[in-house]
């Protein structure tokens, strides 16, 4: 498949150094086009009419950096931002952060700076944070400057890109920044899950050792 | 309100309980058009988790709204949505330190001595302190756990939900035997690492375990009789039947003998398979389970809306639900489902005859120190006409407090008050005088929770309307999920309730067309050969293929 450079090809993880698995969640006003970075991303591929949601729990895409595989988990809102409920769950664990704006569409840039203030208030303090203002094949109809929005991720410490779902334009540039950017050390490599508990699987079904012991 | 919601519903759920999000998470996952609402502005209703702040302004007040009367057709009728019932009793916090650090008058001595001699002052914990860190802390007004062989936890992994949040394993179980904490011995390895329990005994209790495994069927004989005579009559010792009797089968003196094997067989069953107890707790708290139903439900296409000004229900002249009324908009469903506590007066039939007793405290230290941080389950028996009282404890790594902070639940079917109902345990576990070594209660929170769990919700409730109970008195939620179910099932009898949902791994996009097999993703696991893992997972897919999570998108805006 086509645009999928940058991703790494795992036939054995194991020989290749150490892998680091991240949450990354996408925040935005609806119709900027998060769904669509993601699926450009992940797939490779655009749909001028993407429905809203997508149906999945989150997508996950590589990353490869030198001798680091980074596995992204990417968690979309799944429409719940529309009417302002987006849960607090949302935010637990995640690691790194998108927020979204349209750059013709002003509104949108200022939803994106609440959210930032929401991440910082709300999310883990070590959160890379990304700010991407989307639709940039669009820029004829901008309404947002480009130096306005690089000003305000330095004073906020946000990576900045400008990025176009459509044309793949820095798609895959911004997730390797934040790839770059999160640390990678023993922590992270940790499986399943962000925080310091442990997701719950079939594989974990191992044993039924103690207790029932004594055959 | 400055967005409108759409009109047309196959099904509208009012509250954000665990119930309501299990049936609200199945009904989006078989494609029904499901919008669901919450008057409050945060998820989980009675079953939600607050930070320190937001408990503080938690108001048991039911806000009646009048609705706008241009929306309703004169052979209509309606009712207020709400009730008193269920809200929260007794709500009561109090902080047990000073407000800001208080300056001693020779702070300047002392503070001079303390930086020659390279050791930090401690800093003392103060309410503006813990303000601070409010933010950090996530109480539960319900907290549980979960078995980790039950229906709840078997549910989250059958349907994929288990990927939404993580979990921790309790990693002691305590008991209050003869004025003092004892560890219970659960599994073998701590039955044999019991230095309280004697080698006899330890011989008895292996072969308890055993001829339960074995599936024994002794008791059978015990039809009548309470689990207390059996283990009696199985000739252990008193610390022993305490044990199981009280923690391991979480039982009483009444309980029977089939109901306190089963118990002691669950709880053996649930060993070994996460972790060294049977337990698993939810981080950040147990109201990240209701969220977590909730995002499958929009992630299938569920529509989310908290902070909505609910005012009435509507009903044609045949008593059948019709709509409800949201701000200034009328809308439609086939179905309703909602929260008891939301439900409108008319349709609560008893008021509640029972309540659970809570308490929630903030401490300085472990009731019982170790050197690693533990989770900690306390099941303190009945004691003086007191109800026995399930006791959680919670350090920083469950995400629900600060460091070097712990979170205290205690959790009892009342008789008095809550304050009343644990006054004995707050006396025999925390401190009393400065120095005993005993954790300090630094803050503290009671309250009660209505039981609407044996209570009559069918009875005058229209056809097409369904009210859902709150939290009960158990451990875990298996039972709410087999009411869950239960509710599904009577809805929309037929089909499947919460199949599998698929792995990021399997999702296929509308118009993609990619040959998958050379793209397919290895699942890591550190324990398996990765290459027997792409081979599976790759068998699997051949089956599963064509499966197509759409959203449900007609009710767009």
């Amino acid at each position: 498949m086509a645009n999928r450079t940058g991703t790494a090809q795992r036939p054995n993880g194991s020989t290749q150094g150490k892998i680091c698995q991240f949450k990354l969640v996408l925040l935005g006003e609806s119709a900027v086009g998060k769904s669509s970075l993601v699926l450009r991303f992940v797939k490779g591929q655009f749909h001028e009419y993407q429905e809203s949601t997508i149906g999945a729990a989150f997508l996950t895409q590589t990353v490869c950096l030198d001798d680091t595989t980074v596995k992204f988990e990417i968690w979309d809102t799944a429409g719940q931002e529309r009417y302002h409920s987006l849960a607090p769950m949302y935010y637990r664990g995640a690691q790194a952060a998108i927020v979204v704006y349209d750059i013709t569409n002003q509104d949108t840039f200022g939803r994106a700076k609440t959210w930032v203030k929401e991440l910082q208030r709300q999310a883990s303090p070590t959160i890379v944070i990304a700010l991407a203002g989307n639709k940039q094949d669009l820029a004829n109809k901008r309404m947002v400057e480009f130096e306005e929005a690089q000003t305000y991720a330095d004073e906020n410490g946000l990576l900045f890109m400008e990025t176009s779902a459509k044309t793949a334009m820095n798609v895959n540039d911004i997730f390797l920044a934040i790839a770059k950017k999160l640390p990678k050390n023993e922590q992270a490599t940790a499986q399943g899950g962000s925080g310091q508990g442990r997701r719950l699987a079939e594989g974990d079904t191992g044993a039924k050792a103690a207790g029932n012991c004594c055959k | 309100m400055e967005y409108e919601l759409p009109t047309e519903f196959d099904i509208i759920i009012i509250g954000t309980g665990v119930i309501e999000s299990i049936i609200s998470a199945a009904a989006s996952r078989i494609g029904k058009r499901v919008l669901h609402i919450d008057s409050n502005n945060y998820y989980g209703g009675l079953w939600a988790s607050f930070n320190l702040d937001a408990i503080h302004k938690l108001s048991a007040n039911t806000e009646v709204l009048d609705p706008p009367t241009d929306l309703i057709n004169p052979d209509e009728t309606t009712f207020a949505l709400g009730n008193d019932f269920f809200s929260l009793k007794n709500f009561k916090t109090d902080w047990h330190i000073p407000k800001a650090e208080t300056q001693p008058e020779n702070e300047n001595v002392e503070e001079k001595n303390e930086t020659e001699s390279e050791e930090k002052p401690e800093k003392p914990i103060t309410q503006d302190s813990l303000i601070k860190d409010g933010r950090k802390f996530n109480i539960d007004l319900a907290p549980k756990l979960q078995f980790a062989r039950g229906e709840f936890v078997e549910l989250l992994i059958s349907s994929n939900i288990a990927r939404y949040s993580e979990y921790r394993s309790v990693s002691r179980v305590l008991t209050w035997l003869n004025g003092q904490l004892e560890t219970v011995p659960c599994s073998r390895s701590d039955v044999f690492a019991n230095n309280k329990v004697t080698v006899i005994e330890k011989r008895m209790l292996m072969k308890l375990f055993m001829a339960l495994d074995s599936g024994d069927q002794e008791y059978l004989n015990y039809d009548n009789k309470t689990f207390r005579a059996f283990l009696t009559d199985k000739k252990l010792t008193p610390s022993l039947i305490h044990y199981v009797l009280y923690a391991i089968s979480m039982s009483t003196d009444e309980t029977l003998c089939l109901q306190g094997i089963q118990n002691t067989k669950r709880f053996l069953d649930s060993l070994g398979r996460f972790g060294k107890t049977p337990f698993l707790f939810s981080m950040y708290g147990s109201g990240e389970i209701t969220q977590a139903f909730c995002r499958l439900s929009a992630v299938f296409g569920g529509i989310y809306a908290l902070s909505q000004p609910l005012s009435s229900l509507i009903f044609d002249n045949e008593n059948n639900f019709k709509g409800l009324i949201c701000g200034k908009q009328r809308i439609s469903a086939e179905f309703l489902v909602m929260g008891a506590e939301k439900a409108p007066p008319e349709f609560i039939k008893s008021p509640p005859r029972s309540f659970i007793a809570r308490a929630v405290f903030i401490t300085d230290r472990s009731i019982m120190s170790s050197e690693k941080e533990h989770l900690t389950l306390l099941l303190y028996p009945p004691e003086g006409g007191k109800n026995s009282c399930v006791i959680i404890e919670l350090g920083t790594l469950t995400g629900t407090c600060p460091k070097d902070l712990y979170l205290v639940h205690l959790i009892s079917q009342q008789v008095a008050s809550p304050e009343d109902d644990f006054k004995h345990c707050v006396e025999n576990l925390f401190s009393k005088f400065e120095d005993d070594k005993k954790p300090k209660i630094l803050w503290s929170c009671f309250f009660s929770i209505p039981d609407s769990n044996a209570l009559d919700l069918k009875t005058g409730v229209p056809g097409n309307v369904v009210l859902c109970p709150g939290p009960d008195l158990d451990l875990d939620y298996d039972d709410a999920v087999k009411k869950a179910k239960a509710i599904f099932s009577d809805l929309y009898p037929d089909t499947e309730f919460l199949p599998r949902a698929p792995d990021p791994e399997d999702i296929i996009i509308e118009g993609d067309t990619e040959d998958r097999n050379d793209e397919d993703e290895v699942v890591l696991k550190p324990e398996e050969n990765t290459d027997k893992v792409a081979e599976s997972e790759t068998e699997a897919k051949s089956d599963n293929d064509q499966e197509v999570p759409k959203s449900e998108n007609e009710h767009e805006e």
